[in-house]
């Protein structure tokens, strides 16, 4: 189901298998965990985004955010930086919109048990990310016990 | 400890405001700012009493980990006695600090100048404060 913009990080939908079927995948790329990779990866992907004009030009630094927050969740949290675990970031189109699935290699987690960073208190120094992808994307949910999140923007 | 000595930052005091910003034109990589912000916090904790301006104008991006690391420098300041004042937010960056709310717990501001003048009118609004009311009996 896709996430209202009210609803919070806490309520983001998990499901055990993985995704489905999203549409065409039209960019793919795997990298090794390790955080210096993720930047790069990010700035390849806004630009082909933009080269097939699925960002808008005042959309592109909140793509950026989500993409580097998904990406540094899998390499940190998911992957705990182990540099032989991978992640996979593709890119789909469907007729109704672009998405991005980031996957990872790790244990999993439950989105559920992520404090809102809103309802939690301001003073807290994590568990922003999660909130920002939910904010700022059309859809964002959750699959494989949490070891893969996939974000989408409606055409 | 000085500050220039730490990577990116450049300082500089402006009636008694340090104003620290980055050496840099644009910095994008988060790893950069994140180490940036972690040298900016030793030398917060180094020292009390100070009234810091960071001038954000370089900074194009700030990922979930760069407001961790700005709250974190918020409360070791506010630890050290200190003020900081943030200031120059581009505005996807101003605009995640309104999302996060985190408007609500820095005190922002458009320029460097503003964010020093702003010192000047709480040391004003503070000595009227500070003042006896009218009237009031001499203690």
């Amino acid at each position: 189901m896709p996430l209202e913009k009210e609803e919070t990080a806490s309520r983001l939908p998990v499901h055990e298998g993985p995704p489905p079927e999203q549409g065409e995948t039209i960019f793919e790329r795997e990298i090794p965990s390790d955080a210096a990779l993720v930047t790069p990866l990010v700035v390849r992907a806004v630009e082909f985004l933009q080269r097939e004009n699925l960002v808008r030009p005042n959309e592109e630094s909140k793509v950026a955010l989500c993409l580097e927050e998904a990406l540094h969740n899998a390499v940190r949290h998911g992957n705990k930086n182990d540099f032989k675990k991978r992640v996979r970031l593709k890119v789909f189109l469907s007729e109704r919109e672009w998405g991005a699935i980031v996957s990872d290699e790790g244990a999993g987690f439950d989105p559920g048990k992520v404090t809102n960073p809103l309802e939690e208190g301001l003073w807290g120094e994590s568990g922003r990310g999660l909130y920002l992808i939910a904010h700022y994307m059309d859809r964002a949910e959750y699959f494989n016990r949490g070891n893969t999140v996939l974000m989408a923007n409606r055409l | 400890m000085e500050l220039t000595k730490e990577g990116l930052l450049s300082s500089q005091v402006i009636d008694g405001v340090v104003v620290i910003g980055f050496n840099r034109g644009r910095i994008r990589d988060e790893r950069e700012i994140l180490k940036t912000l972690e040298s900016l916090g030793r030398f917060v904790e180094a020292k009390s009493g100070l009234k810091i301006v960071l001038d954000l104008s370089s900074v194009e991006y700030l990922s979930s980990a760069g407001l961790g690391h700005l709250v974190g420098l918020l409360k070791k300041a506010r630890s050290r006695e200190s003020v900081l004042k943030l200031c120059g937010l581009r505005d996807p960056i101003h605009e995640l600090f309104e999302v996060m709310r985190l408007d609500k717990i820095f005190e922002i501001h458009g320029t460097a100048k503003d964010a020093t003048d702003s010192f000047k009118g709480a040391a004003r609004a503070a000595g009227v404060s500070s003042a006896p009311a009218p009237g009031t009996p001499k203690a």
